[in-house]
């Protein structure tokens, strides 16, 4: 027996479009710490170059995540829709649905 | 090391304001709030601001371990714990963008306060399920409340001389006191206060320490080729731990941990989209500054002060490169840290305990608001007993439970939460499956260590239990109508029941 399908909220497609593109900026920006901290920090310590007073590898990765800062900040901010976040779905009908049930 | 009586008088004096402003705080009531006590009482109303909403957001990420044993993991494994820590700033952007906002909506739909009641509705009213994720929540929080009293109670002990049994009564009254009066909404006034004092704290000791150092080396730099020098591997990132280990620490610290138990706790007190976006950028510019700067002053202590005990690297470094006072502010910033987290879980503990097992599971249904209230109150006042308890004499199994927490909190809720959120086909069997599976394949990684495959033990459980969840659920029958209308379609049975009503 086929169930009932349900009608699809429209503001969830939006919303899951926001957490893949978190989660993939995410990923990059794992990577990125990751390989940097790695490839910069692998050497001898003795011979570390230094940038702003800290290691050259640690300095990245601080750089690395104020950038991601910046950048979330300003897609939050300016890119990103502002959903309303009320049980029902706003451009949906709830009475005129029913009446032709 | 010797503390004059002045400066322990001042950390005493700066500990009392500012427990009476947080009680004082928290005690304040609005009057007229004709919510249910459940909503009002756990969800703050479900409006609070952007401000208010990043502050406990960052404030429940940012444990007291942030200002104390962080510091200390940083002054005795180095720089790279300081990254770790780091991406704590993109915690709560995750935590929002990823589950709270559709969470937010789904949880208005059937009135969840609670983690438990939003899986067990999810999960077709599954026993398991919603007995598994209450009980599991208590005794996790639980026992992770009890380490955060414990460090509180221990830095009374050495900021201002009182002895440590005492600093934990304190802690436990002060607690009790303006969580059991203002619950989520005077917790969410306190911690606006607590997130003031946490940054100050943060700002003092920075300035401390980089003038300690500045006037011991003459600059950063050569502090660090000076420690470089003596101990290696505290400035290198790969001395201590092998790639794979970084990769797992940095994605247990950065990403599963946030998303479990706590996701709804925090969604629910969200007003809006707006609030929902504001929120984010306020808890990733504080999480950043506190999940950088505390870690890495407890590497720059390494360098100053080599030789202590690694766990008191923020109290000694506090004592020894500020005059009295901010000594006293510095003490009271790491007690607001613990104060704002344990706040923050043990309105977790209640909201299991009252509306979950009591309301859900025992009494099956609509109780009244004097009852919850009642029973509310005394839970809370078990819980605090238990934790100072625990605390006086730790329970002997407790490396176990500690173990189990990680695998039973981390691998039994991340994925089951994810999957219901966002796909439509996942079902009880599937959910059960993939805690089943994570928790045991968690364990079996942890003593094997040839099935964790050279990561950390979470990393391969999640995957194993993604895969059970996947196939499981495939080769059951999808959930039922009225779920998916609730957690992906528009939600017309609610909107129908609401209006018969």
């Amino acid at each position: 027996m086929k169930q009932k399908s349900y009608t699809p909220d429209s503001r969830f497609k939006g919303m899951g479009a926001e957490a893949k593109a978190v989660s993939i900026g995410w990923g990059i920006y794992f990577a990125l710490i990751l390989i940097v901290g790695y490839f910069f920090g692998s050497g001898d310590p003795a011979e570390y170059t230094y940038l702003f007073g800290f290691p050259l590898w640690f300095t990245l990765v601080l750089i690395i995540n104020l950038v991601f800062l910046l950048v979330s900040i300003f897609i939050m901010k300016f890119k990103m829709k502002e959903f309303s976040l009320e049980p029902d779905d706003p451009s949906y009908n709830y009475n005129s649905k029913e009446g032709t049930k | 090391m010797e503390i004059n009586t002045s400066t322990r008088v001042l950390a005493l004096i700066t500990f009392v304001v500012y427990s009476v402003v947080c009680i004082v705080l928290g005690a304040y009531k609005k009057k007229g709030t004709k919510e249910s006590f459940g909503k009002s009482y756990f969800s703050a109303g479900g409006n609070l601001g952007g401000l208010t909403n990043g502050l406990l957001l960052a404030a429940g990420l940012c444990s007291g371990g942030m200002f104390l044993s962080n510091p200390g993991l940083a002054h005795s494994w180095g720089l790279y714990w300081v990254v770790c820590m780091g991406t704590y700033a993109f915690t709560g952007l995750l935590c929002n963008s990823v589950v709270n906002t559709k969470l937010k909506v789904v949880c208005g739909r059937i009135n969840a306060v609670s983690f438990g009641s939003a899986l067990q509705h999810r999960y077709n009213n599954n026993q398991i399920i919603a007995w598994y994720t209450p009980l599991a929540i208590i005794l996790f929080t639980g026992l992770f409340l009890y380490q955060q009293i414990t460090s509180g109670a221990k830095l009374m002990e050495s900021l201002t001389g009182l002895p440590y049994i005492w600093g934990l009564i304190i802690f436990g009254v002060v607690i009790l006191l303006y969580t059991l009066l203002g619950g989520g909404k005077g917790a969410s006034r306190v911690a606006v206060f607590q997130g003031a004092i946490m940054t100050i704290t943060t700002i003092a000791l920075t300035i401390g320490v980089v003038s300690a150092v500045r006037g011991e080396f003459g600059t950063v730099q050569s502090a660090f080729e000076n420690l470089a020098a003596t101990s290696p591997s505290v400035v290198s990132p790969v001395a201590t731990f092998s790639f794979f280990v970084l990769a797992s620490m940095l994605f247990q610290v950065g990403f599963s941990s946030c998303i479990g138990k706590d996701s709804v706790a925090q969604a629910i007190k969200v007003k809006d989209g707006k609030s929902m976006h504001d929120s984010t950028i306020l808890s990733m510019i504080l999480c950043m500054l506190w999940g950088i700067v505390m870690p890495l002053i407890g590497t720059l202590g390494r360098t100053i002060f080599p030789d202590i005990t690694s766990d008191t690297v923020v109290p000694y470094t506090a004592l020894a490169t500020l005059p009295g006072v901010f000594a006293g502010i510095v003490g009271a910033g790491v007690t607001a840290a613990i104060h704002s987290t344990v706040t923050f879980h043990l309105l977790n503990i209640n909201s299991s305990i009252v509306m979950d097992i009591y309301q859900n599971l025992i009494k099956k249904g609509n109780v009244e608001d004097s009852k919850l209230k009642r029973v509310n109150t005394i839970a809370m006042v078990i819980v605090v007993i238990c934790m100072v308890a625990f605390a006086i004499k730790p329970p002997a199994l407790i490396g176990i439970i500690n173990i189990f927490s990680i695998g039973g909190g981390a691998a039994a809720f991340f994925l089951p939460l994810l999957f219901g959120l966002w796909w439509d086909r996942a079902n009880e069997w599937g959910a059960l499956a993939s805690m089943v599976g994570g928790i045991g394949y968690y364990f079996l990684a942890t003593y094997v260590k040839s099935f964790a495959f050279g990561f950390n033990a979470l990393i391969p459980a999640l995957v194993f239990g993604t895969i059970m969840m996947v196939v499981v659920s495939l080769l059951t029958p999808a959930p039922k109508y009225d779920i998916l209308d609730v957690w992906f379609g528009v939600g017309e049975t609610v909107h129908r029941e609401e209006r018969d009503r």
